[in-house]
């Protein structure tokens, strides 16, 4: 099954490979729906520009010319249409149907957005993110209105097939849910802080780690705790610079996940 | 030696009462040391408890702190005197009667602005709502006689508590969304269905309309002129100045594209044949 996207086909040969770049007087980088141009205006200052499916943005830059450097990497999808959540609400096309007592492990692919960051300088800095599927960067409520949790949001299944997913639009996530009940458990959404996830790329490519999810009997309460699954990084994949700060955050579902 | 030259030679008549210069500057001392203890405890206050309060809770009990010390020192520098205050409670007591009709508004703000802090109906910050008063906009302070909301035109209003206290107040800041609604009529030759998904699209346009809970969409009304929709959708609490301003334009520009008809108020008139009349 395939992933709702806009982009039927994209030729992967013209798309700009994520990592670092040397600012020379003109550089041009091309993403699905988004170019992305630095003009050299005078010493060390840079038009940068960026022409998006729905907006133009154009930011003067200055940089140290010696060391000018300009990083496009993978950013966690928190930033489009605007930083408002450290929360991700992934909901599966096809529900999840668990036995008791077993673990369902997969593969699924969430949105992610692409940054721009300023490489002059020990730690780089962001100056602009934007999103290859800008139609797809949206919000949803986990739980009630009254005490629920505004996450960013994206439809996703474990079936997907990966071929037809386009690079670099999403990233991988390796997901295993283990079900401690006796009996099954139906899972059609998860809830996780995607703050604390790394990113890390390699070409295109982009993998977000790992996530598990422990289904649990809480005060009678079923509920799915949330975790960080490590995953070992193979050699030669590099760590997105980030943001934001990770901020630790321990979650469970308590609002049902079916 | 200077103070027993003062007691000696120099008394002054306060209220019936003969003081001495002496006892006047150890009232003066008294007063003084009590407005410098009301100066530390308030002080200390602010600084080591007022961060674990609310703002405008700490801000009065700072208040009540300063100026509650510096009264009692004063009565304390009453009682010290030996000054017979029954005289004035006589003609205190007429006074309050006096006063108590002159600021009895006053008190009602003062006790409506203590039972607001224990209330809690809303924090500085939140957007709230007074319909009774029309009054939209940002708390900033609730303080002992009234309350101060930022309207969105800049400006900042003030409202005595006991108005506040007395009315219904709608916080829309203490959820993380809130929904829009509105109701749109399409003429009865329009496929309501198809009208429905027309509006949902127009919706799906907007970023900060969120995907779940999803918009909803109902028929509302058969109307005179008119088949009412009811569009209910939901959006990030702090952004409706994103989504509210052109929530309307999108849904008419949809309709527009899609040759859906908004009508005009409109009436059915009959004329009955002269014929059938006369018949």
């Amino acid at each position: 099954m395939k992933v709702s996207s806009n982009f039927e086909s994209i030729n992967k040969e013209i798309l700009t490979k994520f990592g670092t770049y040397d600012l020379t007087n003109e550089l041009a980088f091309t993403f699905p729906n988004n170019t992305v141009t630095f003009h050299n205006i005078s010493d060390g200052k840079f038009l940068y520009h960026r022409v998006s499916q729905n907006e133009e943005i154009k930011k003067i830059i200055q940089t140290d010319l010696a060391q000018a450097r300009v990083e496009l990497s993978p950013v966690l999808p928190l930033h489009i249409p605007s930083y408002k959540t450290d929360f991700f609400f992934l909901r599966f096309a096809d529900p999840l149907f668990i036995g008791g007592l077993t673990t369902m492990k997969g593969q699924v692919w969430i949105p992610m957005e692409i940054g721009v960051f300023l490489a002059d300088q020990t730690n780089p800095s962001a100056f602009d993110f934007f999103s290859c599927d800008f139609s797809n960067a949206r919000f949803a409520l986990y739980g009630s209105p009254l005490e629920g949790k505004l996450c960013k949001y994206a439809t996703t299944s474990l079936e997907a097939d990966h071929s037809t997913l386009e690079p670099p639009i999403y990233a991988q996530l390796s997901i295993e849910i283990i079900n401690e009940l006796e009996e099954p458990a139906s899972v059609s959404k998860l809830v996780f802080p995607v703050i604390d996830h790394d990113l890390h790329f390699h070409g295109h490519d982009v993998v977000m780690g790992g996530l598990q999810g422990i289904i649990k009997n809480t005060l009678g309460l079923q509920v799915m705790e949330m975790r960080q699954n490590n995953l070992p990084i193979p050699n030669g994949w590099c760590l997105a610079p980030r943001d934001i700060q990770k901020k630790n955050i321990d979650y469970s579902m308590e609002w049902g996940f079916s | 030696m200077v103070l027993e030259f003062f007691s000696e030679y120099s008394t002054i008549n306060v209220l019936g009462t003969q003081m001495t210069v002496a006892s006047l500057i150890m009232a003066a001392i008294i007063m003084t040391v009590g407005v410098i203890v009301a100066r530390i405890i308030s002080t200390s206050f602010k600084k080591y408890f007022a961060a674990n309060l609310p703002q405008n809770t700490s801000s009065s009990i700072h208040k009540i702190l300063y100026y509650g010390i510096i009264l009692v020192s004063f009565l304390a520098v009453v009682t010290s005197q030996g000054i017979d205050l029954s005289g004035l409670m006589v003609a205190g007591g007429i006074f309050g009667i006096v006063l108590g009709f002159a600021a009895q508004s006053v008190v009602s703000n003062l006790f409506s602005g203590i039972f607001l802090m224990f209330d809690k109906p809303a924090q500085p910050g939140d957007l709230i709502e007074i319909p009774q008063n029309k009054i939209y906009g940002k708390l900033i302070e609730i303080t002992i006689l009234s309350t101060r909301i930022k309207l969105f035109d800049g400006s900042v209003v003030r409202v005595p508590n006991e108005k506040v206290f007395t009315s219904e107040i709608r916080n829309v800041s203490t959820s993380p969304v809130r929904r829009l609604e509105v109701t749109l009529g399409i003429a009865y030759r329009e496929d309501v269905d198809r009208a429905i998904q027309v509006i949902k699209k127009a919706l799906d346009r907007l970023p900060y309309v969120l995907r779940e809970p999803k918009s909803e969409v109902w028929t509302e009304q058969l109307a005179d002129s008119s088949v009412n929709l009811r569009v209910l959708t939901w959006i990030p609490r702090d952004e409706w100045d994103q989504v509210g301003p052109i929530f309307l334009k999108e849904i008419k520009k949809e309709f527009d594209n899609s040759g859906i008809e908004i009508p005009f108020p409109q009436r059915v008139v009959h004329f009955v044949e002269a014929k059938k009349h006369l018949g």
